[in-house]
């Protein structure tokens, strides 16, 4: 009964491994059963922890490694979406809320509209003023977006500078390895056209026009042509 | 009439080159990191499966997985730690699948029963006190047993267990000190059935 209490404490000093608190070193030495029972507690933890070293240092083999780097020559890496998922529920969930945002005037609009047309029938007279003012704003919106269409070409324009070439489909891979194969061994390609290009052009020599003076010589009195001068 | 394509030649040859340059520089990266944590993800797979064959062929299917994830891996550093979770749970993966094939099996095949041995002493020379250990072993839970194999590898010190799993050094201590606490309680309730036989 008295050893029980000790019981729980001689377990933990067991798996701690460290020195026992005094009052148990104490009991230990006085009781035979404690003591025994600490050794075997002990011993029970060294058998764990020679358990755990097995299982965790196991030996490698060295065709291990050779395995799986050979593996790895052959494994292809599937090419990586650079948009991301939640992207596209973004911009779904944008044009979704710009539809809305654009659906909201129009219906504005078309009340407007009914109600002013609604007013005309009704008085004659001044309500031409109302359509008018509509008139303007319809026309202001359409001009703004034929204004936009130019800008967008033009920066769409100028952010592809590459050439583009017309060919059959089948020959495209060709044609990509070529110009692939063209910049690993002599690096730029793109360079080396750029360079032939941009050849300063040499001016144009025009060699002096020399004028002379102009010799009047008696024609072939036979030809009975008239004789003119010009100097 | 024959379909004609516009192509840029340039700017696809220049993706194609740089893809290519960034798969090799990726490989090259992943290489240097495979000599030191293939050992690493080998002895985890091990520790749970305790068998080699198993232990190999989950070894290399992490290690490949990880390969094809490394892009998405922000933190370099975490590496190690991030391999070893990726090995931990294909290999628990398997050993479940394992003893579920072997309770189908042993249902219909059971094995002649033997007479169980008499003393401790008996037990460890008879082998068993390893097969029971591995039981043991299996029922503690996943986070304790992570943290029991890590510990003991050679050449790991509680710090790098801690930064490996991403924890803090007290929590290690504590996980370490319940693991092996469990493990000695099962194991010495079996070994005090066996006395009493």
């Amino acid at each position: 009964m008295l050893c029980d209490k000790y019981k729980e404490a001689l377990m933990e000093a067991a798996a701690d491994g460290a020195a026992l608190p005094s009052s148990l070193r104490e009991h230990v030495e006085a009781c035979a059963l404690c003591g025994a029972r600490l050794a075997a507690e002990r011993t029970l933890f060294a058998a764990v922890d020679a358990g755990l070293h097995e299982a965790a240092n196991a030996k490698v083999h060295s065709s291990f490694l050779v395995n799986v780097k050979a593996n790895l020559a052959t494994e292809t890496i599937p090419a990586r979406n650079p948009i991301p998922g939640w992207a596209f529920v973004c911009a779904t969930a944008a044009i979704a809320l710009a539809a809305v945002f654009l659906s909201l005037p129009r219906d504005a609009h078309n009340q407007a509209r009914t109600e002013a047309i609604t007013f005309s029938n009704r008085v004659p007279t001044g309500a031409g003023g109302v359509e008018l003012s509509l008139a303007p704003e319809r026309k202001t919106r359409y001009s703004a977006k034929a204004i936009g269409a130019p800008e967008k070409q033009n920066l769409a324009g100028n952010a592809n500078h590459e050439p583009e070439v017309l060919i059959q489909p089948e020959e495209e891979e060709f044609l990509k390895r070529f110009y692939a194969a063209g910049r690993s061994q002599t690096g730029d390609a793109r360079a080396v056209v750029t360079e032939d290009h941009e050849v300063p052009p040499r001016p144009l020599v025009i060699e002096q026009i020399e004028v002379r003076d102009l010799k009047i010589e008696n024609l072939d009195e036979e030809s009975g042509l008239a004789q003119t001068g010009t100097k | 009439m024959q379909e004609l394509a516009l192509i840029q030649p340039i700017r696809a040859a220049e993706e194609e080159w740089s893809r290519d340059a960034a798969h090799a520089a990726k490989r090259r990266e992943f290489e240097e990191r495979l000599t030191e944590c293939g050992p690493l993800a080998y002895r985890v797979a091990r520790g749970v499966l305790r068998n080699d064959a198993d232990a190999e062929d989950v070894a290399q299917d992490a290690l490949l997985r990880a390969y094809r994830r490394f892009d998405r891996l922000r933190d370099a550093q975490r590496f190690r730690g991030w391999l070893v979770r990726i090995v931990f749970r294909l290999a628990l993966d398997r050993a479940r699948s394992a003893k579920r094939r072997e309770l189908r099996e042993t249902e219909w095949a059971r094995p002649a029963r033997r007479p169980a041995p008499a003393t401790a002493e008996e037990l460890a020379a008879s082998g068993e006190f390893q097969a029971h250990f591995d039981r043991a072993l299996d029922a503690l839970p996943e986070k304790l047993r992570l943290v029991l194999l890590l510990a003991a590898m050679e050449g790991h010190t509680l710090e790098e267990v801690a930064d490996m799993l991403g924890l803090p050094i007290g929590t290690v201590k504590s996980r370490l000190f319940v693991g092996r606490k469990k493990l000695a309680e099962k194991l010495q309730c079996y070994v005090t059935n066996t006395k009493k036989r």
